[in-house]
């Protein structure tokens, strides 16, 4: 194992950051800085061609964050001239505000951000350094899954195979913070298109891991897989749409942790009385069966940090403990509303944007239930298996998740028979409070990315294991 | 910076061809909880993307490789030259049959307005706070909004000679608005793209907000009903469209994902609403308009389909060539032709009216779509009444040929097409 190389990009123009916050801390009660230098490739091999291309998340920039006693102000820049950037926050916090508020309302915020001292260095140890890839070993590699691919199974029309590394550097420096991390993320997809000349279907596999392109070996073993899905898919059929006993994969169950409660602990949410979860604080929610996490340290995985966005450590909070709802989790200025304490969920999509309340590693703990005795308990339902996509609805705790398939189960027995796509939809309590049993075998999935609404988006994991509820199916 | 870095590809070995796009960004934000000012920000950036081009051949066989990456304007000349190395070195792996790219075109480019949207938000702030934040006489009210004002400044420089600038102008909203005079508090949610700080078009959008959230607060379950008359008359017709534009496009049909073949029909021959669907680059209302492409290629109006016969193709300059067909360029802003019979007429009979789903998907590949919603209008036997968490689950392939477009028109954020899709003998899943 080797550390990461540290960002001298930040390193270099840390002295210039310090700058910039003791001048502003002349005028400004609070004043703090985050720099970000987050760089990556990812690389795809699909049937139509071969790419290369930054990561999805570069970045490299900085945003500045002043506090007087009317509000918070923040200036998001990447040209770095310390006296430009001084005479802009001045003109930012102090004059636009000042004609903007006028005679209008603010919120108040009853005291500054939590500035303790804090000097905190994080330099991930990684098996495989991104400096030591080699393009043409990982495009071969790549390469020889999608040919594998193509000529075992003939009715995948597309093939796709990608393996992507982000290495997040970020820097944060208030009066009393000094802060520093590095860490790597990598993502694998494995994307198949089958179609028998009159239907067309695709599924996809994907993997992760806080490390490098050692992962292009899970895409290698998931990519056959993948493929015999959406091959299946194409004699899937259409679901009777009703409520049925359904059981969830890791991946959806991650889904359903994630959408149909996740959102609704966003505690932002609580501050704009916007969430539902507000008047549940220290009530049932969900069964005796389900224990939910979020947190930068409740799991090693894509959204596992030292700090974040607002320079608060993270942590693994405890969201429901045995069907009770007992925390939801904070960013830095909701925190301060609320008269609580931060949880290190601060998050941004990128320097150039606000920090929001945001889900970090999201997941339901195991449980000691087999699946075998879960499908076996079922007369007539469905196994939900991948997903698509789903939506959050914290006020009124609607769901809206969308698995890839769901197989039949008829008297305590698989099928064989498919349906797809098919939507979960219904009340996120009704939905919780049936989840009768949770097997063992907790699976993380950090691939995906989490939109605030319809934007905002920022890397997330998601998990869960097996779990056997009821849902309305259409 | 633009020439700092057209003498580094000048110089780096094995560089066949090089895209430059530059993207200089102004922004101003304002955050409000209820109608208090919260954060204000404002974010200023310059940023490069620059795609790297190499030809090689391997065995007689002519290949052209690309790469990307990302310069920032505070990137140390060594940095830039470094991460083009890079660049050059991993597009030497990338075995692409070879294609060119587009050349410099004479003529005129489409023209896009500009408009000074960070002026506009400071000077207008307290005149839009006042058309967000009135009694609009309804039973809900904004519970917060997220204000961005955007001006962004593109360049296209290309190694075939192309050097075209040209503005972006947002003005985008999102608005959250919420009732509590039904059994459970209710809220809805939805962001807003416009090319200025058009007062007029906010209170039209905030008083049509308004109304569907007092709709939904009065909304009840959504029972299960067969065969029923669904219009949608909300964003997901754009998105519902799109489909059309994922279909006929080169990199689809190179992929096998597409049915869309030139010149032959994508509807039965007897479909009752034939699909006339137009590229239009210059579609003002669109913060996405744009005189050429991120190849450089000069975009122009064009028709995708004309009666439900696919008579063109959005395209690269890759898949065009690999299809041998013309390269028109990557356009996303469109226009469809609307329908002859206004919406009321379909609403004559039992309908259910999709005003807001939670997120309507539609899959451009397979054709599925659908999605729960969050409010709907119910007409059964003249008795209308709101409905709430239904979905429907349907496949575009099925129903395209019975669908219907309204006669009224509507502008969204990418396009100007039918305010109203109708689609008849759907099932509503429910309770």
């Amino acid at each position: 194992m080797r550390k990461l190389k540290t960002s001298n990009f930040l390193l270099d123009n840390k002295e210039k950051l310090k700058q910039i916050v003791s001048e502003l801390g002349k005028e400004f009660d609070y004043v703090s800085i985050l720099g970000t230098d987050v760089k990556g490739q990812k690389y795809t091999v699909s049937t139509a061609s071969t790419n290369v291309s930054p990561s999805s998340d570069e970045e490299r920039g900085f945003v500045v964050r002043v506090y007087q006693d009317c509000g918070y102000t923040e200036y998001s820049f990447n040209k770095i001239n310390v006296e430009d950037i001084i005479l802009t926050v001045k003109k930012l916090a102090l004059e636009d505000r000042a004609k903007m508020i006028k005679d209008k309302n603010l919120v108040e915020y009853p005291r500054k951000p939590e500035d303790s001292p804090m000097e905190k260095v994080f330099i991930q140890e990684i098996e495989n350094l991104p400096e030591d890839n080699n393009p043409e070993e990982i495009i071969d590699k790549l390469t020889f899954i999608h040919d594998s691919i193509k000529k075992d199974f003939e009715k995948i029309v597309h093939m796709a195979v990608s393996y992507s590394y982000t290495q997040v550097n970020k820097i944060f420096i208030s009066k009393n913070r000094d802060l520093y991390q590095s860490y790597m993320f990598s993502n694998g997809f494995a994307v198949a298109v089958a179609s028998d000349g009159e239907k067309t279907k695709n599924d996809f596999i994907s993997s992760s891991n806080m490390g490098g392109v050692e992962l292009i070996e899970d895409v290698e073993k998931t990519a056959p897989e993948v493929a015999k899905r959406a091959e299946e898919l194409l004699l899937s059929e259409k679901v009777i749409s009703g409520e049925y006993d359904i059981i969830c994969d890791p991946d959806f169950t991650g889904l359903i942790a994630h959408e149909a409660f996740g959102h609704g602990a966003e505690m932002d949410m609580f501050v704009k009385k916007r969430a539902k979860g507000v008047e549940y604080v220290n009530k049932r929610v969900a069964s005796d069966k389900v224990v939910m996490h979020d947190g930068a340290k409740a799991a090693e995985e894509c959204s596992s940090y030292l700090f974040d966005d607002e320079g608060n450590l993270g942590k693994d909070t405890v969201i429901i403990d045995n069907g009770i709802l007992k925390n939801g989790m904070c960013d830095e200025l909701s925190a301060l509303i609320l008269g609580i304490e931060a949880t290190g969920n601060g998050k941004r999509e990128s320097y150039k944007r606000k920090a929001y309340t945001r889900m970090t590693n999201t997941f339901f703990d195991a449980g000691e239930d087999s699946l075998e005795d879960m499908i076996a308990s079922i007369d007539k339902g469905y196994l939900l298996e991948g997903f698509s996509s789903g939506m959050e609805d914290p006020k009124n705790w609607g769901i809206q998740c969308v698995a890839s398939k769901g197989r039949e189960i008829v008297d305590g027995k698989l099928t064989g028979k498919v349906v797809s796509p098919v939507y979960l939809t219904g009340y996120v309590p009704d939905l919780l409070e049936s989840i009768t049993m949770v097997s063992p075998g907790l699976e993380l999935s950090g691939s995906g990315y989490c939109g605030k609404g319809w934007k905002e988006w920022v890397k997330t994991s998601t998990g869960g294991s097996y779990i056997k509820a009821k849902g309305q199916l259409s | 910076m633009i020439d700092k870095i057209r003498k580094i590809l000048e110089r780096v070995e094995n560089v066949s061809d090089w895209i430059i796009i530059k993207d200089i960004r102004k922004s101003t934000e304002i955050f409000l909880i209820k109608d208090k000012v919260d954060m204000n920000r404002a974010c200023n950036f310059e940023e490069y993307r620059v795609r790297v081009f190499v030809d090689f051949e391997e065995n007689g066989k002519k290949f052209k490789g690309d790469s990307n990456v990302m310069i920032g304007v505070s990137d140390t000349e060594n940095e830039i030259e470094e991460k083009i190395k890079e660049a050059v070195f991993a597009a030497g792996f990338v075995k692409n049959d070879w294609y060119d790219l587009p050349e410099k075109e004479e003529g005129d480019y489409v023209e896009i307005k500009s408009f000074e949207t960070n002026k506009d938000l400071k000077d207008k702030f307290e005149e839009l706070h006042t058309v967000i934040y009135k009694d609009y006489n309804y039973q809900a009210e904004v519970n917060s909004c997220e204000l961005f004002a955007i001006e962004d400044l593109n360049r296209v420089v290309t190694s075939k000679g192309v050097d075209v600038e040209y503005p972006k102008s947002e003005f985008s909203f999102e608005i959250v608005t919420d009732s509590n005079i039904g059994k459970e508090p209710v809220e809805i949610f939805n962001g807003y793209y416009l090319t200025n700080l058009d007062l007029v078009e906010i209170e039209k959008i905030v008083d049509k907000q308004l109304m569907e959230t007092e709709g939904r607060s009065k909304a009840v379950r959504n029972k299960k009903l067969e065969n029923m008359r669904v219009i949608i008359s909300n964003e997901a017709v754009e998105e519902f469209l799109h489909f059309y534009l994922q279909q006929a496009s080169d990199s689809s049909i190179y992929q096998k994902i597409s049915k869309a073949k030139i010149g032959e029909n994508f509807q039965k021959a007897d479909a009752k609403q034939k699909l006339t669907f137009k590229i239009n680059p210059a579609l003002a209302t669109s913060i996405d308009a744009r005189p050429v492409d991120g190849e450089g290629k000069k975009l122009s109006e064009y028709n995708l389909y004309k009666d439900g016969v696919v008579e063109h193709l959005v395209t690269s300059s890759k898949f065009s060539h690999y299809l041998g067909v013309e390269n028109k360029g990557m356009c996303t802003t469109f226009e469809v032709e609307a329908g002859d019979v206004p919406v009321s007429e379909y609403k004559k009979g039992n309908y259910l009216e999709v005003y807001a789903f939670s997120a309507f998907l539609m899959d451009g590949t397979t054709g599925d779509f659908g999605g729960e919603f969050r409010l709907a209008k119910l007409v059964e036997d003249g008795k209308e009444s709101y409905v709430t968490g239904g979905s429907i689950s349907e496949n575009i392939f099925k129903v395209q040929n019975t669908m219907m477009f309204s006669k009224e028109k509507a502008i969204r954020r990418n396009s100007v097409t039918p305010q109203a899709i109708i689609f008849d003998g759907l099932t509503i899943a429910g309770e």
